[in-house]
């Protein structure tokens, strides 16, 4: 993911989660071998945990054994990696504990089963889905008395975050084509099938468009270009740091920023059945591999069809067989998943 | 008090226009129900796991509109004084008398339907022999969709004199249970492992507090059955829940030597299999 412009924007970011920060040094600080309270942080993705966690490690880089997973881990022989000198291991994406496929679980359950006999404190980073699936089938809460959820930002801090990291000028222009005709009222049909006479008719009626009438609306609000920009990208963010900050990267040129150059809402596209759970995988586990997610998805679902239609549609990005979640269609994807119940 | 009935019979004389405003008022009541039923059913869809709580409103919206419309068309033919309304009274009852008490019956049940919510559109319920979705609460019948795509019509007032059980309660979330058979001379625990490991990796799985699955082992005499209650996360997928987690199950059953049961002959009583 991509950082932040500046140090300065790093810090901003750290001041804003102050209280959770402030949780996990406290639980550092009274670290004791004989009543371990071991600490697991909660966030969606693109939620900018990674600054935390830095922050975390820069300040007790003497106690923390600062281990980052990349892909579901498939051997306990991995564990041996957790006992250096250092007391404290920091395990980064710990939902690569677990794979969501028959006997996926064998590797989370002896990490398990070796916590209370661990001698260490462990800080774990969850990914906010896997954390909520895998904590429904094992006794995970149990064994992590300190449960972090990290909040989503408000537009206000995420457009504060942004703005402390810039270091030169930014001109905003609002670009968008209001001359074009854009009907306040539009045409609709309503399609009426009366069974006993065996006849289908359409009754024609005007709905508003709502578009039109939001974009007048917010051309007659709109305070300045600036405002508008942000609001934009926070509404597509939804307290996402970085997504916004994606957003904003994409958005900004040559020290310019156009408002046409931010993504429209919403996608249009509606995964089927397949689709969906493969982007329920991808989202839980935040970045996985063709083979993992093969295993997962088993014979029965085309998997090479589904990445293509979902890399096709925007919602999924591909890199040498490596998918992840589009953050700017990640908002989109959580809301169909959680309608669905495919996540909760 | 004298009543002059040939002077009320002249009342309700239907003439062109009073038939032409009957057949609209007809017309117009179908139309509207038509209208919001496609209108609620349509938000209820995007609405996903909510959409059954959004159908619920359907029936009322039914009942109303159907009670405007014959009030309506009531009062186009006589104007309700007290003396007609007598008349209309002693009509309808001798109506409801010589055969219309079945209708009759329905629509109350219809209305017990709609105001006391045994069940929703879009629940999966179980009446008399019957068990599909309700895709339809009328004034007279209840339409569900079975299993294997037909359209059952089970009069309303059968919810008076048998019991209907809805599996899902308004709620898409459904519990769905599935039997496995097993030789009793298998690995119990690895087999019971499989089995919770292929329900919860399941696609169509739903989990919550109020929403837990488990997995239950029972001996019989030549067998042992394997038991998983589990939600399905929508329950128009009940019967993919069940294969998919059977056949998943077996798959792994086959690879690790876990196989099903040797009768040698022994005629298993059907009250077994169906416990």
């Amino acid at each position: 993911m991509e950082k932040v412009a500046n140090e300065k924007g790093s810090s901003t970011i750290r001041s804003i989660f102050e209280n959770e920060i402030k949780r996990i040094q406290d639980e550092i600080n009274n670290y004791d071998k004989k009543k371990v309270n071991h600490i697991a942080v909660i966030s969606e993705p693109y939620s900018g945990i990674d600054y935390i966690l830095n922050k975390i490690t820069g300040d007790n880089s003497e106690k923390i054994n600062d281990i980052k997973l990349f892909g579901p881990v498939k051997n306990k022989d991995y564990f041996t990696n957790f006992y250096t000198n250092k007391e404290i291991v920091l395990l980064r994406n710990s939902q690569y504990l677990y794979t969501r496929k028959k006997g996926g679980f064998n590797v989370y359950e002896a990490f398990l089963n070796n916590l209370p006999s661990a001698d260490r404190l462990f800080i774990t980073s969850w990914n906010k889905f896997a954390w909520n699936y895998i904590k429904e089938i094992s006794n995970i809460e149990d064994l992590f008395p300190v449960q972090i959820h990290l909040p989503e930002l408000d537009s206000k801090s995420l457009m504060k975050i942004i703005m402390s990291g810039l270091s030169e000028k930014i001109v905003f222009i609002d670009d968008r084509d209001f001359t074009a005709s854009q009907n306040l009222w539009v045409r609709g049909n309503f399609r009426i099938n009366i069974s006993f006479l065996n006849i289908n008719c359409n009754i024609p009626y005007f709905k508003p468009n709502f578009k039109a009438l939001k974009a007048e609306k917010r051309l007659v609000d709109m305070q300045d270009v600036q405002s508008e920009v942000f609001f934009r990208i926070t509404r597509l963010a939804e307290g996402k740091y970085d997504v916004a900050y994606k957003i904003w990267k994409n958005s900004l040129k040559d020290n310019e920023i156009r408002m046409s150059r931010i993504p429209q809402l919403p996608l249009t596209t509606i995964p089927n059945l397949n689709e969906s759970f493969v982007l329920s995988i991808i989202l839980s586990m935040e970045a996985i591999c063709y083979d993992d997610l093969q295993e997962v998805t088993g014979p029965v679902i085309n998997l090479r069809q589904v990445t293509y239609r979902l890399v096709s549609a925007g919602l999924i990005e591909n890199s040498n067989d490596n998918y992840r979640i589009n953050p700017e269609a990640v908002n989109y994807i959580i809301n169909h998943l959680r309608k669905i119940r495919m996540v909760w | 008090m004298a009543v002059d009935i040939n002077s009320l019979l002249g009342i309700v004389k239907v003439d062109i226009i009073t038939l032409l405003y009957i057949i609209y008022i007809i017309l117009l009541a179908y139309i509207l129900v038509k209208l919001i039923s496609l209108l609620i059913k349509k938000i209820g869809d995007k609405a996903g796991y909510k959409r059954i709580a959004a159908n619920m409103i359907i029936p009322l919206f039914k009942i109303t509109i159907y009670f405007v419309a014959f009030y309506l068309i009531i009062t186009s033919l006589v104007q309700p004084s007290l003396e007609q309304l007598v008349l209309f009274s002693g009509f309808f009852g001798a109506a409801l008398g010589l055969g219309l008490k079945d209708v009759f019956a329905d629509i109350v049940g219809g209305i017990v339907i709609a105001f006391e919510r045994p069940f929703l559109i879009g629940d999966k319920i179980k009446i008399g022999d019957e068990y599909g979705e309700v895709k339809d609460i009328g004034l007279r019948s209840t339409r569900i969709i079975t299993p294997d795509d037909s359209i059952v019509s089970i009069p309303n007032f059968l919810i008076f004199n048998q019991s209907a059980s809805s599996a899902n309660s308004g709620k898409t979330e459904m519990m769905v249970v599935i039997d496995l058979f097993i030789d009793n001379h298998n690995n119990i625990e690895l087999a019971e492992k499989i089995l919770r490991e292929c329900l919860v990796t399941s696609k169509f799985i739903y989990i919550s507090k109020l929403n837990p699955y488990t997995v239950l082992v029972e001996d019989f005499p030549f067998y042992r059955r394997l038991r998983a209650k589990a939600y399905v996360n929508d329950l128009r997928y009940e019967f993919e829940f069940k294969s998919e987690v059977t056949r998943r199950t077996w798959q792994e059953f086959d690879r690790s030597g876990v196989i099903p049961p040797h009768f040698s002959g022994a005629i298993i009583p059907d009250s077994l299999i169906s416990c």
